[in-house]
């Protein structure tokens, strides 16, 4: 037993000092986390954006004044808005064209005119195809100022129509009418509330990207960490140390289980470093049960190290393991939710999700962090990682014993 | 002294195509990635899919169902009604994120309405669901209904000022005018809002979201990485001396880099060609009307792909240290230039650095042809600049290149 140990502990420490694997399964890991946390956090948190807006207005009338200093210019508004004027379409439509502004407004000419008389108008809200997320927002905007210019013109039209009809006013007096009327449609309250309210477990907080990220690349990596172990079995193979262990006073399944044993240290140890930098460095909240992750950190390295070992069992050589390893990590990494959160994806792609492993690390570690979870809550994603740790670890094992007897 | 340059090029073409690992990474990865999240991403638009809501109807009047009606009409979301008993049920189903979020329309809703008295709505949320595009529709939903039930009692009001009216009167009156006033809201006359994408070719507008983005984005990620590979492929021949090797036949040491450098950039636009036409004919992506501007801006980027890549080689020790690198930067790289995600969702700074990327005005040339229609002339910006990044590239790589 101990030797199986000196085994792993010697290949640990040969893999310590390879430059190449600190690239790849710890600082590469590292940066992706910090990009995607940087780029997603505040789209997450609904942190708003500046959107560059310009805006062409032929109106200069009292509506287009209202939805310029009441509302685009509004102190709710203006942290968001940054509005430039431009006095002609063709100027703004070329300037959009070239990536200037996100968004653009055109009010048209007489466009207060045509909407107190009744006669049909717009407001043109031109968008960058290269900014169309901000350019919605602006949309927005104008669509709920609409609706509010609307409702003067809806409930005067209705109210003359209905009352004309029923002889109960005459043609001369909607005039006067509609400027009284006018005033007492802006003191109408409403009625109909609506409230948001967000709901979530009583333990819960609000994910933050940097956490999601941490946990969604710290598991696609441990794939990486894993082969990078498995590689070395192959490469001792052919550099013929393998073989040299033989002569030593230890079983032929001794030495293959040392080796599995280096792949599971190696593929801890960088688990451990990606949290304990991303908790230290990045502030990523890893949860407050330290039994629970535990046990998710041991399930999770066991589960991708078995893996590792199921995917070795097929390959023939360490450069087979280098190519097809990493594209089974970023496609197992995507499919199991650790890019985008699993509830964007169709029910097709959420059902072929449940099979990997990934999914059941990152959905317990996400119990840990963001549920408040404790040891007994991460059980049911402990087991099932561990019930796919057999099956890889069984049918890898198998594989290669079948290989081995086939190589005798 | 050409011919041979394309006999080393060709052998190097042939030995590419022969390895599997290598097949697996320049065609069968870029299909899957950019197949895989072009179904899941949908920046900017409510999303490739439809967003989950549930609605509880306890209303035991009409208005509630004319309030459900509307939102049901929405094409974005994708409606399931509930009865009052699975409130508990559906508050877990938003709470694991299962559901975007919970409608519950109250039993007093018609009455309140009908009586003119304050009723609220509640919209349970999913803390863990990004929900703007929802709240925002909620808002204009029940704006259109408030109105409209404004509309109603402010017309009682009047004629009552000028006649009485019995219920039934009352009743008859409030509904017309409350209709008429909905059918207003929800038609597009009046005043409505013109939505217009700036582009040329407004017939068959794209807007860069699922394939339409992934396709030239991980496009270009993926040519990055097969041309990366060059400094993979150059320093295992001079680690395994096959360089040296080479310099013992009767050939410049100009030949066997151009021969090599020419090798790799068949095999990248071969690459790139590839992944265009799969998305083009596969994906139903729009390439856009000038197939020469899309020709222009790969053969620059690729060059410059290849002499970044030759650079690389030159710096490192050995093969494994190339490949580890070449993963890291041309991941890295992309995500800055916009091969990920679009740029507008990144801080502005991160946007400027981004800029400094091959990748950054490849994408933004692909952009200018698929997204605003443009052609030749308006990507002679964007492919100057990688003209000049694969000259200056290949000049420091033939200056710094080992051969030994």
């Amino acid at each position: 037993m101990k030797k199986i140990f000196l085994i792993g502990f010697k290949d640990l420490k040969i893999r310590s000092r390879d430059f190449n694997a600190f690239i790849g399964i710890l600082l590469m890991p590292l940066i992706l986390i910090f990009m995607l946390g940087i780029v997603f956090q505040p789209l997450w948190t609904s942190k708003p954006f500046i959107v560059d807006t310009a805006v062409v207005d032929l109106d200069n009338d009292y509506i287009s004044d209202i939805l310029i200093k009441d509302v685009l210019k509004s102190q709710e508004l203006s942290k968001i808005v940054n509005l430039v004027f431009l006095n002609d379409e063709n100027e703004l439509r070329e300037s959009i064209s070239k990536g200037k502004y996100a968004a653009g407004i055109i009010i048209n000419k007489d466009f207060t005119k045509n909407i107190i008389s009744g006669k049909d108008d717009k407001i043109i809200i031109l968008a960058d195809p290269e900014q169309a997320i901000k350019a919605s927002v602006i949309k927005n905007i104008v669509d709920t100022f609409t609706l509010e210019v609307l409702k003067r013109s809806v409930v005067i039209d209705i109210t003359a129509k209905i009352l004309l009809k029923e002889s109960l006013i005459k043609k001369e007096d909607i005039n006067y009418l509609t400027n009284e009327w006018s005033k007492e449609i802006e003191n109408l309250k409403s009625k109909i509330e609506i409230k948001f309210l967000n709901e979530k477990s009583e333990e819960s907080r609000t994910i933050v990207a940097m956490d999601y990220y941490a946990v969604g690349m710290g598991v696609m990596y441990l794939l990486f960490a894993a082969n990078n172990g498995t590689e070395s079995i192959f490469e001792e193979k052919r550099k013929g140390t393998y073989q040299r262990l033989f002569i030593m006073p230890l079983k032929k399944n001794y030495i293959f289980l040392g080796k599995i044993f280096g792949v599971f240290l190696l593929t801890i140890t960088q688990f451990i470093l990606i949290i304990l930098i991303t908790k230290f460095a990045y502030k990523v909240n890893w949860g407050n049960s330290f039994y629970g992750l535990v046990v998710m950190v041991l399930s999770s390295v066991l589960c991708f190290s078995g893996l590792s070992i199921f995917l070795a069992s097929l390959m023939k050589s360490e450069g087979q393991i280098a190519s097809i390893g990493p594209a089974v990590s970023l496609i197992l990494g995507f499919t199991g939710g650790g890019m985008f959160p699993v509830f964007t994806f169709p029910p097709w792609l959420n059902t072929i999700s449940k099979f990997t492993p990934n999914r059941w690390a990152i959905d317990g570690f996400f119990k840990l962090m963001f549920d408040k979870g404790n040891l007994i809550d991460i059980l049911p994603y402990a087991s099932i990682l561990f019930l796919m740790t057999i099956i890889f670890y069984l049918t890898g094992l198998t594989i290669f014993r079948l290989k081995e007897k086939r190589n005798d | 002294m050409i011919r041979k340059i394309i006999t080393i090029a060709s052998n190097l073409l042939k030995v590419t195509f022969k390895d599997k690992s290598t097949i697996l990474w320049l065609f069968v990865m870029p299909i899957i990635w950019t197949t895989l999240l072009g179904a899941v991403s949908g920046f900017g638009s409510s999303g490739s899919n439809k967003v989950p809501i549930a609605i509880i109807n306890t209303d035991k009047g009409s208005y509630g169902n004319i309030y459900q009606d509307i939102i049901k009409n929405e094409e974005d979301l994708n409606i399931i009604l509930y009865s009052e008993e699975k409130f508990d049920e559906i508050i877990n189903m938003v709470k694991d994120s299962k559901i975007a979020v919970l409608i519950y329309i109250p039993e007093n809703f018609s009455n309140s309405i009908l009586n003119d008295n304050e009723v609220t709505i509640n919209v349970y949320k999913s803390s863990r669901y990004s929900s703007y595009y929802i709240e925002e529709l909620m808002k204009k939903i029940t704006n259109q209904i408030n109105i409209s039930s404004l509309t109603g009692h402010f017309i009682l009001k009047n004629i009552e000022k000028r006649i009485i009216l019995n219920d039934l009167d009352k009743k008859r009156y409030f509904e017309d005018s409350f209709y008429d006033a909905l059918s207003k809201l929800t038609s597009k006359n009046i005043i409505s809002v013109e939505y217009e994408v700036v582009s040329t070719q407004k017939e068959i507008l794209v807007l860069p979201s699922g394939f339409n983005a992934t396709s030239p984005g991980f496009g270009v990620m993926f040519v990055m990485i097969g041309a990366f590979f060059t400094a993979v492929v150059l320093a295992e021949e001079r680690e395994t001396n096959i360089l040296a090797r080479l310099l013992t036949a009767p050939i410049t040491k100009l030949v066997i880099l151009t021969g090599k450098l020419f090798g790799v950039f068949c095999v990248s636009i071969i690459q790139f060609l590839f992944i265009i036409f799969f998305g083009q004919f596969v994906l139903r992506v729009n390439w856009g009307n000038s197939p020469t501007a899309v020709l222009l801006i790969a053969i620059s980027f690729t060059l410059s792909a290849v002499g970044l890549g030759t650079i690389l080689s030159s710096i490192v020790k050995t093969s494994s240290q190339a490949g580890a690198f070449s993963v890291l930067i041309s991941f890295t790289t992309s995500m800055l230039g916009g091969a990920w995600w679009p740029l507008e969702i990144m801080p502005k700074y991160l946007q400027n650095i981004g800029k400094l990327t091959p990748q950054y005005w490849a994408i933004n040339g692909f952009n200018k042809i698929i997204l605003r229609g443009f052609g030749i002339n308006e990507i002679m910006p964007n492919f100057t600049i990688l003209i000049l990044y694969a000259i200056g590239s290949l000049l420091i790589a033939s200056l710094i290149f080992k051969y030994e």
